[in-house]
């Protein structure tokens, strides 16, 4: 199996039949990675009858808010659906995202759901990586690779998944590639 | 352009489609600026025939917009991506 879920194929504007850019690609068993995490994702992954929980794998393609805004809330979601790990990949700004949407402003709620008896990892095993053009690496038999676009004044990759001989490209934002 | 040279499937950006002469100006205007930072849906199939992809899945899609492409260059299959919809790369 190898395949792609569109959640989102909308833009900024807000619309009910097209939610803001997000993706699940699938591959193998239980191998996966969410591209982008715009505005609806939680839901968009409900209604497509995925475990929020097991969603422990993010690439974001940049830091633009239609492709972020729904973030915190999986963040949030996944965790209260018993995910006790995430790896978030994506370009320069990424760290710093995660930082001030998510540390920052909710490390204090967060504290207070630990007590309550969420599971720590669910938010502190969050590891969250900026990668450059050109970063690859193998997850559960699958090549990522992050390649160039063109999107200024942005910082942003496409995403490459290479399973079994076959291959998938998620360019995220891009004018017209040369 | 490399980077999606042969691949099975490509999903890419759509966004950046002609503006209609019955919008108003600023939002003309805006939609125009669009093909800055997005590729439009020809340029999708374009590079799809270019780089021999399989089949190009086009998105980030306006409200109300039905994409336009002429895919008579373009042996592959050409999607047009809606919410919820599943595409096989194997
Ligand atoms: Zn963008």
């Amino acid at each position: 199996m190898f395949q792609i879920t569109l959640l989102g194929t909308g833009s900024p504007s807000p619309n009910l039949t097209r939610h803001h850019p997000a993706a699940l690609v699938e591959w193998g068993v239980g191998g996966h990675m969410l591209v982008d995490a715009g505005d609806g994702v939680v839901g968009q992954l409900l209604a497509a009858g995925k475990s929020l929980g097991a969603i422990e794998n993010i690439a974001l393609t940049h830091m633009h808010w239609d492709h972020i805004l729904g973030y915190p809330a999986l963040v949030w979601g996944g965790w209260s659906a018993g995910r006790n790990r995430m790896d978030v990949t994506g370009p320069v700004g990424t760290g710093d995202m995660h930082h001030q949407l998510v540390e920052n402003y909710y490390r204090e709620q967060a504290e207070w759901a630990i007590d309550l008896g969420f599971s720590r990892p669910g938010f502190d095993a969050i590891a969250v990586r900026d990668v450059p053009v050109g970063w690859s690496e193998m997850l559960d038999g699958c090549l990522l690779e992050a390649g160039p676009v063109h999107h200024p004044p942005m910082d942003a990759l496409a995403f490459k998944f290479t399973y079994q001989g076959h291959n998938l490209v998620v360019t995220g934002d891009t004018g017209a590639l040369r | 352009m490399q980077f999606v040279q042969d691949v099975d499937v490509l999903v890419i950006d759509a966004c950046a489609v002609t503006p209609g002469d019955d919008l108003a100006p600023a939002r003309r205007k805006i939609i125009q600026r669009l093909h800055e930072f997005h590729a439009s849906p020809q340029d999708c199939v374009d590079i799809a025939a270019a780089a021999n992809v399989g089949k190009v899945v086009l998105t980030h899609h306006l409200p109300g917009v039905m994409p336009e492409v002429d895919a008579s260059a373009y042996s592959g299959e050409v999607i047009i991506g809606n919410d919820l919809d599943v595409i096989d790369v194997i």
